[in-house]
């Protein structure tokens, strides 16, 4: 994967036009259609996204159907799927699944899977997280075969085929399951987040294909990419939520004015538009990052998804907070953002967890 | 940059030792620093930013900030002058007559101090409200009032006085800039010592003290616009304090993980607290230094810099004093309690926090005035 072939005007003009896209084929009305319609797939937003848009394609070489960018475009695909709340698996099919897949190494595997997924034709998706605190494991019987449960798969229901990464009697390996296929029993969860479905995937002895080999340090570099992919999600969340709460605080009427003169509300606004620029600043750093310095990747991974896993919630949680009643509404769209930002933030580590790990790397703690 | 770079250390090497075996154990007086911005002024220094016909090197903001840095990373003494430098000066290139503009060399080598006369008891956040009188009378100007919290009160030759010269006009239309010496008769300069016991800022009164007309800065009334168009020299600044408070939160750590004494999770939380915060600053700081490199004009990154860089180098005094436990209010540990006394003035100096975000919301948002 490259770090970026952009400039930071190209990817503006990006942004926009993948605002302009969404804001037509997403608009709230039609998020709250497809929730109701429990798919958990808006396919026209998905094929405008991937077959249109190109963007499922962005981390995928050219050679494999892909443009061949990096994080610092991505990123900006990612926050504007999020502040449009998109019922679309970008995260698992257009991030997850291609950094898993080409952080393996296996050439086979990118030919036979990435194809598909640059054209959004294949949705593919990451279990990474052990369900009921059992580690799933890989046993060879003539063949691999995966037993244990994940956790928090997202869009499972809609995927095709399903990274699963287990331990192996050598260490850890990736797997690709056929998530309709035999010992797959994909349970939806309750999730609180309403955009993008999860579920509970039981491996029943599954008959999986290996990717690649030892997949220890290639998980570490996935996880640190995850970070900064759902840090770009809470950054586009916050922008909009922002943006929401200004907006009414200009227009509510108390007490003879607009609230928003108020410095109660007034502060609270100013402390969420430094902290949307404080984590867009953390985002576009993180994401040029060149994703082989490991090192340096894995420390700025760890700032970006602490601050964004702090200041994210704390934002929608005021936004609600400036509206009132209403913001306490199903009817209004700050549930909507604070569900998924809630979400986003326990993924890969909420700011607790990449504190605790800063804190290891930084000396502090052994 | 890297030949300036360059050229400025090898300058050091040899300056700051001289400086050093001339003041000796006097390195903290007053005299000692103006010797020291001297030499810094006569090495074109400490007056980079200055247009070549001033004496000085005409560097943008990039490069000048990076000599600050490379100057403090020696441990080289503040510069006492900095206001005349990095305010007075530049609005004396801007708006100065022939006359007025022979100051700026005196500036440079601190044959003459200078100070700010803005803040009045009456008057802080709310500076246009300032009621120090300036009356014409023939060819001079007759002041009455008092300004307070002048920084460098006490040791200043000359004082940018900003003073109501028509009292009918709005707020802001009726203020003009002067230059008042400050032996002129009429002038009175008291020291206010301040909380960490230092007395870096004066009180200063009128009654009655008579400047020529020929003192006015600019146009008559338009002190305000004046004084505005300068202040902003000093604001890129806010983004080198960025990056220092994060080199600062570093070393802070590296220092507390290398002491023999077990870091307790609930200490080792707060450090990398901060440190993640100040890593998000310097990103935010490092963003605004390259739209300067690229020509672009810093909008509202620097209030909210300077309200990030305000807020987090307070906690990070909190947190040094913290550590120091008992040793911080002994004053054993001198460094942890005036560092903590003194971080106080963060939030207050310079606008305060709250006036800061007022100015966030209301230019920024365009939410509604109070
Ligand atoms: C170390 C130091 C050096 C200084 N040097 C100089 C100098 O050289 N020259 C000079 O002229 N001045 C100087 N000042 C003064 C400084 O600019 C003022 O202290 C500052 O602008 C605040 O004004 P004030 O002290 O009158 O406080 P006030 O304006 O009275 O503020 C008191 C409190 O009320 C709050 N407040 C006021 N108005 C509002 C509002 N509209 N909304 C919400 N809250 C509000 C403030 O945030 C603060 O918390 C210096 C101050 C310090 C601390």
């Amino acid at each position: 994967m490259k770090t970026s072939t952009t400039t930071a005007a190209e990817r503006s003009e990006f942004r926009s036009s993948v605002r302009d896209f969404l804001s037509s084929a997403s608009p709230e009305t039609r998020v709250r259609e497809v929730i109701a319609g429990g798919t958990g797939l808006d396919e026209a937003a998905w094929k405008g996204l991937s077959a249109d848009l190109g963007i499922t394609g962005l981390l995928i070489p050219e050679e494999f159907g892909g443009q061949g960018m990096g994080m610092a475009e991505m990123v900006v695909a990612l926050e504007e799927a999020a502040r449009a709340l998109a019922v679309v698996p970008l995260l698992s099919s257009g991030v997850l699944a291609p950094l898993a897949i080409q952080l393996a190494g296996d050439a086979q595997a990118n030919a036979t899977y990435l194809p598909g997924l640059a054209d959004g034709s294949s949705i593919m998706t990451l279990a990474g997280i052990d369900g009921g605190g059992v580690t799933t494991q890989a046993r060879d019987e003539n063949g691999w075969s995966l037993y244990g449960t994940k956790t928090a798969v997202l869009n499972a229901q809609i995927a095709s085929q399903i990274l699963v990464t287990a331990t192996t009697p050598t260490g850890t390996g990736l797997f690709v399951v056929d998530a309709k296929g035999l010992g797959v029993v994909i349970t939806p969860q309750d999730a609180l987040d309403l955009t993008r479905p999860t579920a509970l995937v039981t491996l029943e002895g599954a008959p999986a294909v290996r990717i690649g080999g030892e997949y220890s340090e290639a998980f570490g570099t996935l996880v640190s990419l995850g970070r900064i992919a759902t840090s770009a999600e809470l950054l586009g969340m916050s922008e909009k939520l922002m943006e929401v709460a200004v907006d009414y605080a200009k227009t509510r009427v108390q007490f003879g004015k607009p609230i928003g003169a108020f410095q109660a509300i007034k502060h609270r606004c100013s402390e969420m538009f430094a902290h949307v620029e404080s984590m867009r600043a953390a985002v576009e750093t993180a994401a040029l990052v060149d994703p082989s310095d490991t090192v340096a990747l894995h420390e700025q991974a760890l700032v970006v998804k602490a601050y964004c896993s702090r200041f994210a919630p704390w934002i929608a949680e005021a936004t609600i907070q400036v509206h009132g009643g209403i913001g306490f509404t199903w009817e209004h769209c700050a549930h909507l953002y604070l569900r998924r930002v809630k979400t986003d933030e326990v993924l890969f580590g909420n700011a607790l967890v990449c504190r605790d790990e800063l804190q290891q790397l930084l000396g502090l703690t052994a | 940059m890297e030949e300036l770079e360059g050229e400025l250390r090898i300058w050091l090497n040899d300056a700051l030792p001289a400086w050093q075996a001339q003041w000796g154990a006097d390195q903290e007086t007053w005299d000692a620093k103006c010797d020291w911005q001297r030499r810094m002024a006569d090495g074109r220094w400490a007056i980079a930013s200055w247009p070549v016909e001033f004496g000085g090197r005409g560097l943008g903001t990039l490069e000048v900030l990076a000599i600050e840095d490379v100057v403090a990373s020696y441990g080289a003494p503040q510069i006492p002058g900095m206001i005349g430098l990095k305010n007075v000066a530049p609005t004396l290139m801007k708006f100065g007559n022939e006359e007025q503009r022979k100051h700026v060399a005196r500036i440079g080598n601190t044959d003459e101090v200078w100070c700010q006369g803005f803040s009045e008891p009456g008057a802080g956040s709310d500076l246009a409200s300032l009621r120090t009188r300036a009356v014409i009378d023939g060819d001079e100007f007759v002041i009455n009032g008092q300004k307070v919290w002048t920084s460098n009160g006490m040791h200043a030759s000359h004082m940018q006085l900003l003073a109501r010269t028509d009292a009918d006009a709005p707020k802001h239309k009726g203020i003009s800039a002067i230059i008042v010496p400050m032996d002129t008769p009429g002038v009175e300069v008291r020291p206010i010592k301040q909380i960490n016991g230092g007395a870096e800022f004066a009180e200063v009164f009128f009654t009655d003290a008579r400047v020529p007309l020929a003192n006015l800065i600019g146009p008559l009334h338009d002190g305000w616009g004046v004084t505005m168009t300068t202040l902003g020299h000093e604001r890129a600044g806010v983004a080198v304090f960025a990056g220092r408070l994060e080199a600062r939160i570093r070393s802070l750590i590296e220092e507390v993980s290398k002491s023999d004494h077990a870091v307790s999770p609930v200490v080792a939380d707060e450090l990398v607290e901060h440190y993640v915060e100040s890593r998000v600053l310097g990103s935010m700081g490092r963003a605004m230094l390259a739209k300067i490199a690229e020509g672009g004009t810093p909008g509202s990154e620097q209030s909210v810099i300077k309200m990030v860089w305000s807020e987090l180098s307070q906690r990070v005094d909190t947190t040094i004093m913290e550590l120091a436990g008992v040793a911080g209010v002994t004053g054993d540990d001198n460094d942890a309690k005036l560092g903590y006394l003194s971080a106080r003035s963060a939030t207050i100096a310079a606008g305060t926090s709250d006036i800061v975000k007022n100015i966030i919301g209301d230019r920024v948002l365009g939410l509604p005035r109070e």
